[in-house]
């Protein structure tokens, strides 16, 4: 073999090492889309699968567990006068929020903003004024009204930042959890309605 | 060939889902079972290829039932991984005494399982 044709011969191997990492990095993006459209396929299966408001609850909370990747979290209903009522929830945020409950305090303000806040760069984003952190505050809202939120205090310690994924699992449960809170609101006006035509 | 059986040990119907369609996509074949109890019932009479494992669950946690299993002469050479969200030392540790061979833990990454999978379960095996 001449100089020529090894040189040939190197550029060929040159080119088709290239190609092949190309190809590994498609590969990979693809695997980790499909990783994300499995996370979303399974929390929409679990919210259709739920058969009414309490289901719905449990089911949110499964997903912010074992897909969201949190064991400090509160689900909050926001009353009229913006008292935060928690009606769901783990770990000591849960407790303190059940202690101070009901509660109108500035996260009540931003909540009834119906601002989603999603901390996708660092872990724990947002100081809140009592001391606490939050890594995420998804209003529970259906059209323009907001019935409350689910607030993520702390990820996992092993968890990386949110995603553009989680955030978009984050709000399916939020438009899920706002229709099972709403759903739970006109049953009792209606079951009331009954009994007092009775 | 056969398809490589996996049993899912799980409370939460949220992550039996997640795995299940991770792990049918690739073609094993997935038994479920809702407590640690069932898990050891079902890992008996199933006798699987591999079982996932949760820690915190009714009836009987994830080590109890991991040592269950390895007590067991059927069963006692089934790879065990265990799935947690809990990562600290101590509860690895605990994990590792009871007799499980790996360790996952929660939110699941789907590549992360897959790989710990494979390594368990000869690809060349699965149809």
């Amino acid at each position: 073999m001449n100089a020529v044709e090894e040189r040939k011969l190197r550029e060929q191997v040159e080119q088709l090492a290239s190609t092949s990492r190309n190809i590994s990095s498609l590969l990979m993006a693809a695997e980790h889309r499909n990783g994300e459209m499995m996370k979303l396929l399974t929390t929409v299966r679990r919210m259709i699968e739920s058969r009414d408001g309490a289901e719905v609850l449990a089911g949110v909370q499964e997903i912010l567990v074992s897909v969201i990747g949190t064991e400090q979290y509160v689900i909050y209903a926001l009353g009229g006068d913006d008292t935060l009522v928690p009606i769901a929830g783990m770990g000591d945020c849960y407790l303190d929020a059940r202690r101070r409950s009901p509660s109108r305090n500035e996260l009540a303000l931003v909540i009834r903003a119906g601002r989603s806040i999603v901390g996708r760069v660092q872990r724990h984003a947002f100081p809140l004024p009592d001391g606490q952190e939050m890594a995420a505050c998804l209003p529970l809202s259906i059209i323009d009204r907001v019935v409350g939120a689910i607030v993520i205090h702390r990820l996992l310690p092993h968890r990386e930042a949110l995603d553009a994924c989680d955030e978009e699992v984050l709000k399916l449960l939020a438009t899920y959890a706002a229709t099972a809170i709403i759903a739970a609101e006109q049953r009792a006006t209606w079951s009331g309605l009954s009994l007092g035509n009775v | 060939m056969l398809k490589k059986k996996i049993l899912l040990v799980d409370d939460s119907p949220t992550v039996i889902m997640w795995q299940r369609l991770i792990l049918e996509q690739e073609r094993y074949a997935i038994v479920i079972a809702k407590d640690g109890q069932e898990g050891v019932e079902r890992a008996r009479v199933e006798r699987p290829d591999l079982v996932l494992l949760d820690v915190i669950m009714p009836r009987m946690d994830g080590f109890a039932a991991c040592r269950a299993i390895r007590e067991c002469p059927e069963t006692r050479d089934v790879p065990i991984l265990m799935v947690t969200t809990r990562s600290e030392m101590i509860n690895v540790l605990a994990g590792y005494d009871a007799g499980c061979n790996e360790y996952i833990t929660k939110p699941i990454d789907r590549l992360e399982l897959l790989m710990k999978v494979r390594s368990y379960l000869a690809p060349e095996s699965v149809q």
